[in-house]
């Protein structure tokens, strides 16, 4: 039986066995995401994709792209002007600190410790994994609170930066692609910089239009199909004339959210929940790319790109929260709750192979991230309970509800 | 039967906030009857510009007890607003020249208690009540049979 010519059997498949597989993992106390990849690699070329002649290779950049552009919108139409003002600079702040520092560590490391890989200069591949190493893992990190019930300044702050910081390496990733289309950094920068105002107009002028038709919809089933629709069309048009999808995608919500005037439960409403199944399709996708000989033999930039990652989070955390005058506690246990990584930055490594000049690091970008996303969900809650518990803001479930 | 009979039949208080109320307030209005499940959000000039639900008014409050959350939701929760911005701007709504049975769909479809009946100028005239009209159809049902 070749399920390659049944790709939508294929997906159907992942989904599925992932989501059960999934289930049983959270039953077990194993995060969902490494049953998802797990799963994913089930069906890799090496185990049972050898046998049905499994290939994600003709749809997976198509799904993957559109995908990861729901995902831009939802991101940005969650975040407001009044939000980020109220917010403080704090936050901000700390998510821009420990964004850099992560962005800026992976680079460094990857510039001075990494070998060669093909023919791509080495500059571009760690502007490349330096863009993807912002990203956290937010549903991780409210997983975590929730699980010890925690209440404080550090936790509040947590959920600030990981709300953010999603946006931000996004908007990198976007910039750092632009500028590295094509080779020569330096002929490309006026072209990068119209193909990111261009994207930035074009969701801007699109989401304004698409705030006021959703005025006029009444039935609250049509607005999937407006919201998806408005996607679909922005991303095509930037697509086709070589702007940024991702920007396009993230001004697209944020503009529509702003012209909204509003909560923006009713045009997002229906989107937002969309976001789990893309993430399972992200990781049981990527999980199909795993190959062990790719793995193995770049261990080392797994090694560097892990620790560095690391090492610039919770030094950049540490930075943000220091010079906006943040507690003691946020300043030095922040960045211990940083750690996850997940879905969009899986998102973002599985879309590398659409730019034609990097098709041949495709791969190792893939299962780079795909193992450090791995280990950082194993040892992430871990991180982030230390940090809780250090600032002391874990609390009992009791405390709640009194029995007199 | 027109809305505007409706009302005159079936008067009911409707929940109203101010467009710059804090989350604390809109709570202590909201929890003030136990009959109000949506609360409409009036701006300076009395017109309505808004409309906030108990469910996401109550998931906002006990967000720290959810296990999963929207984006949208986390920002919510840390850099909550005021009523303004906790509102949803395109709500259903009905005006009293319109006919009960053409506006019940909108009630259903949009899951509403209170429907709020609004003016031309934007005033809240009064708000058609979900179980009350489920106990007129169960009457006039019985009377039929």
């Amino acid at each position: 039986m070749e399920i390659e010519q049944s790709n939508i059997l294929l997906i159907g498949l992942l989904l599925l066995s992932g989501l059960f597989s999934g289930q049983l993992a959270s039953r077990f106390g194993i995060p969902r995401v490494a049953a998802y990849v797990l799963t994913g690699t089930l069906f890799s070329s090496e185990i049972l994709g050898r046998h049905f002649n499994i290939s994600t290779d003709q749809w997976s950049q198509p799904i993957t792209q559109v995908a990861l552009a729901i995902i831009a919108f939802i991101i940005g139409g969650s975040i407001t002007s009044a939000q980020l003002k109220r917010m403080g600079k704090s936050i901000i702040g700390i998510a821009l600190g420990e964004s850099l520092g992560a962005a800026i560590a992976v680079f460094l490391a990857l510039i001075l410790l990494a070998p060669a890989l093909g023919s791509i200069p080495l500059f571009s591949i760690a502007l490349i994994f330096s863009a993807i190493s912002t990203t956290t893992a937010p549903a991780g990190t409210i997983a975590v609170l929730h699980q010890y019930h925690a209440k404080g300044v550090l936790s509040t702050t947590l959920l600030g930066v990981v709300a953010l910081d999603d946006a931000l390496g996004i908007i990198f990733f976007a910039v750092a692609m632009a500028f590295l289309s094509g080779g020569a950094i330096e002929q490309n920068i006026e072209i990068a910089l119209f193909e990111i105002g261009a994207a930035i107009i074009l969701g801007a002028v699109f989401g304004f239009f698409l705030a006021k038709l959703a005025a006029y919809i009444r039935q609250k089933v049509m607005l999937l199909p407006l919201t998806l629709g408005s996607i679909l069309v922005v991303l095509g048009l930037a697509e086709r004339y070589h702007f940024s999808i991702l920007l396009s995608a993230m001004a697209l919500g944020f503009s529509s959210r702003l012209f909204l005037f509003s909560a923006g439960d009713k045009l997002f409403g229906s989107i937002d929940f969309l976001e789990e199944t893309v993430f399972l399709l992200f990781f049981t996708v990527a999980g199909t790319h795993f190959h062990s000989a790719v793995f193995l033999h770049h261990i080392d930039i797994i090694m560097v790109y892990f620790v560095a990652r690391i090492t610039g989070k919770l030094i950049g955390s540490a930075f943000g929260a220091k010079i906006t005058h943040s507690p003691d506690c946020v300043v030095r246990w922040l960045g211990f709750a940083l750690i996850p990584q997940a879905g969009v930055a899986v998102g973002l490594a599985l879309t590398i192979g659409q730019q034609a000049a990097f098709k041949e690091i495709s791969l190792v970008i893939v299962n780079v991230i795909l193992a450090t996303t791995l280990i950082y969900e194993f040892i992430g809650p871990l991180a982030a309970r230390f940090a809780l518990s250090k600032a002391g803001e874990i609390s009992k479930p009791e405390a709640f509800i009194v029995n007199k | 039967m027109k809305v505007s009979d409706w009302l005159l039949k079936h008067p009911t208080h409707a929940g109203v906030v101010r467009d710059d109320w804090s989350l604390e307030q809109i709570m202590e209005k909201l929890l003030s009857n136990s009959r109000l499940n949506d609360l409409y959000v009036l701006d300076s000039s009395d017109r309505v510009v808004g409309h906030l639900s108990y469910k996401k008014l109550a998931k906002l409050v006990l967000a720290e007890h959810c296990v999963f959350h929207t984006r949208r939701q986390i920002l919510e929760r840390v850099a909550t607003g005021t009523a303004d911005e906790l509102m949803e701007v395109h709500f259903a709504s009905a005006t009293a020249d319109e006919n009960l049975n053409e506006i019940l769909f909108r009630q259903l479809d949009h899951w509403v208690e209170d429907l709020p009946v609004i003016s031309l100028s934007g005033k809240l005239l009064g708000v058609i009540n979900l179980s009350d009209v489920l106990l007129e159809v169960m009457k006039s049902a019985k009377s039929m049979s």
